[in-house]
């Protein structure tokens, strides 16, 4: 019920977000389309939507892109699932839009959405957007995927851009962190600090995105310390802190000395603080709220991939493509390093960080056992980018009901 | 063993308390015949309320207080709707939810990265090193005792106080409490600042004691899981809290059952409290209540002395 009712309350709210942050509805168009200003009068709307039929078929592929031509901006639009303030994923890429905004200034304009369930209310509030003639849209989270797909055919004259899912379409494009070699990193640190050998986990959904990042962090901590453990409390929520605090106070009683999280908030880090052990951040920077406790942050940069992707759509040499940056690009960094970590600990990392960027070292190399023994990859094999987009197994070094 | 038992129990209590807070609430608010289905926004407003003047004041009492009266100003909107107005209970309480969830998410704009130091924990001398569940039951924070004393006084006023009587009374047939010389809508009017009072200090509990941080939606649903308690608890004040803490229990077991390596889906373990609960209650009732409906018969229509 809660559910069906947030995605009003964010339309409620969009309209005057996105006029706060400067993104004006052009007199023009929106008298044309006429959506959401004022209503139309039926005859004016057939004359309006013939007008409209008319344009798209003179200007085939691009009223935007002539739009942009003339100087006007180019009208983006995010579409988040979460609240950009509530502290993770989506506040990561918020972060990254107000870069966008930095680099780019007055050759667009940005409209945020947020609390954009997947479903129904996806398709709506994208189709709207797309109504509005944004010339890119934006959605951030994996369940946003089949909404992209279904209004993305609608429009083809729209660029779309999807973050973490794998589907695309001649005007949809995914992009994705390649969080799972800072992952590996934050592993080796833990598998080298933790005394009790029992690393906590805390995730929401079974995913390739969240289970890509377990396996790389499983693996950092057996290259170190191949006695450690990781246990892993799966919470079916992304967004629920005292769920997130219950898991991680569990873990903890279980003997957990370090624990990490896959979740939105910082509940897991307030929990670590107050029973003394170590968190290692997910996202966001957390410092803030295990000042004493806090080993790093795993933290998403996603300015380099939307730089990029709206770079190419202001020049007009916009294709879809997956783009996926790591350690290489910065996509993906371990920030606010704790005091406690050794400088030995450091130095390993450091190496294997240039490895990985430089290509000498890959997290997924054979051979690779899944949590109850069977092989997945063969001594000598690689796990390409196909496999990780939809990687489903978890590594051995994880117990867990599955 | 008795390390888990000991986790198991502390974590049930604490898990449970917010459920508790909100149930008793509701229990109140229904038994005088008012249904408010603005439970989610009530407790996300005493969250907010609570987590910014904690964190403006420094005192975690100033913000428990603020939360409640949060909680309190935001039903006094309901109750001027459905009371005064006469207004439609379900719309009205829908819209307490959506107008409480978006105010709530302007009030803590900006406080997501802003941490502040929760309500400390009690340290109670000799109880608290008691074995076994020396810890487990004396070592909370503040709040769970509140809580459990609003209980007590919520069982004795509902059930076995003249008080008690009118507002059931209330509940079952206005216009024959009203001819009985009984204040109908004052009495209503208490009953939804009441039971507003309790889902703020459940907020406030959520934001402030048990994670000291704000997130927008940190309510995370539980307005209405506790409306759906007090159906199955059969407007019962004991069995709602047997409900809401079988409920903390449910969903304290689903972790602790993955922790240990139990091989079932944690999607079928996410179920787990729900179905558990529902049918623990559901029992409870054919077996106890027969042929007894206990729900307030004038539940959710608007009654005014006039008519």
């Amino acid at each position: 019920m809660n559910l069906m009712l947030r995605p009003l309350r964010s339309t409620l709210r969009a309209p005057l977000r996105s006029t706060l942050r400067g993104s004006l509805f052009s007199p023009l168009r929106s008298t044309l389309c006429g959506s959401m200003p004022r209503p139309l009068n039926r005859p004016l709307r057939t004359l309006v939507g013939l007008t409209l039929l008319i344009l798209s078929t003179v200007s085939a592929s691009g009223w935007s892109a002539a739009a942009t031509a003339e100087g006007q901006p180019l009208r983006i639009a995010f579409v988040h699932e979460h609240p950009v303030s509530a502290g993770g994923w989506s506040q990561s890429h918020d972060k990254a839009r107000k870069g966008l905004e930095e680099t780019f200034g007055k050759s667009i304009a940005v409209t945020t959405l947020e609390g954009i369930i997947p479903g129904p209310d996806t398709v709506r509030v994208l189709t709207r957007l797309a109504r509005d003639r944004y010339d890119m849209i934006f959605a951030t989270s994996f369940g946003h995927m089949n909404a992209v797909m279904k209004v993305a055919q609608q429009f083809p004259q729209i660029t779309f851009e999807h973050a973490s899912g794998y589907k695309q379409a001649r005007n949809v494009g995914t992009y994705q962190i390649r969080a799972y070699e800072g992952r590996y990193l934050a592993g080796m640190i833990a598998g080298a600090m933790t005394r009790t050998n029992q690393i906590g986990y805390i995730g929401a959904f079974q995913i390739p995105e969240v289970v890509r990042d377990i396996n790389a962090f499983t693996l950092g901590v057996r290259a170190v310390n191949p006695a450690a453990n990781v246990r892993l409390i799966w919470i079916n929520t992304w967004l629920d802190p005292s769920r997130e605090r219950e898991a991680a106070e569990l873990l903890i009683a279980e003997k957990a000395d370090i624990i990490t999280h896959h979740t939105e908030t910082p509940a897991i880090a307030v929990a670590a603080e107050a029973a003394g052990v170590y968190v290692i951040g997910y996202q966001f920077d957390r410092s803030a709220f295990a000042p004493t406790h806090h080993l790093l942050t795993v933290e998403h940069n996603w300015l380099p991939i939307y730089r990029e992707k709206v770079q190419a759509r202001l020049e007009g040499r916009w294709k879809s493509n997956l783009v996926w940056l790591g350690l290489a690009d910065d996509a993906t960094r371990l920030v606010s390093l704790s005091k406690d970590i050794p400088a030995t600990v450091l130095l390993d990392v450091e190496a294997a960080r240039q490895d990985i960027i430089k290509g000498k070292r890959s997290i997924f190399a054979g051979t690779l056992r899944d949590n109850e023994k069977v092989e997945r990859v063969a001594a000598g094999q690689l796990l390409g980018d196909q496999d990780l987009a939809a990687i489903e197994w978890i590594v051995e070094g994880v117990s867990n009901a599955r | 063993m008795a390390e888990l038992l000991d986790v198991l129990l502390f974590t049930t209590l604490r898990a449970g308390t917010p459920l508790l807070l909100i149930v008793l609430g509701i229990l109140i608010t229904e038994r005088a015949g008012v249904l408010n289905l603005g439970q989610e926004g009530l407790v996300i407003m005493g969250a907010a309320c609570a987590f910014v003047a904690t964190s403006t004041s420094g005192s975690v009492w100033i913000g428990t207080l603020t939360g409640v009266a949060a909680g309190v100003l935001t039903s006094l909107s309901f109750a001027a709707l459905v009371l005064g107005l006469r207004a439609n209970q379900v719309a009205a309480g829908l819209a307490l939810t959506i107008i409480g969830t978006g105010l709530a998410a302007m009030i803590g704009d900006g406080m997501s990265g802003v941490s502040i130091v929760g309500m400390a924990a009690l340290q109670i001398p000799v109880l608290g090193s008691l074995p076994v569940f020396g810890h487990a039951l004396f070592s909370h924070d503040p709040l769970v005792y509140v809580s459990l004393l609003l209980l007590l006084v919520t069982w004795r006023v509902m059930d076995h106080s003249r008080l008690g009587l009118s507002l059931t009374a209330i509940g079952h047939n206005p216009r024959a409490a009203h001819q009985l010389g009984i204040a109908v809508l004052p009495l209503r009017l208490m009953a939804i600042l009441t039971g507003g009072a309790f889902a703020g200090l459940a907020g406030a509990y959520l934001a402030v004691a048990y994670t000291p941080l704000w997130s927008e939606g940190m309510s995370a649903g539980r307005g209405w899981i506790a409306l759906a308690l007090v159906v199955f608890a059969s407007w019962r004040v004991l069995r709602a809290m047997f409900g809401a803490y079988l409920f903390g229990l449910m969903s304290i077991l689903n972790l602790l059952l993955q922790g240990a390596g139990v091989s079932i889906s944690p999607n079928l373990l996410g179920m787990l409290p729900y179905l558990a609960t529902i049918l623990a209650l559901l029992l409870f009732a054919k077996a106890r209540y027969r042929n007894t409906n206990s729900a307030p018969r004038a539940l959710g229509q608007t009654y005014s002395p006039g008519d």
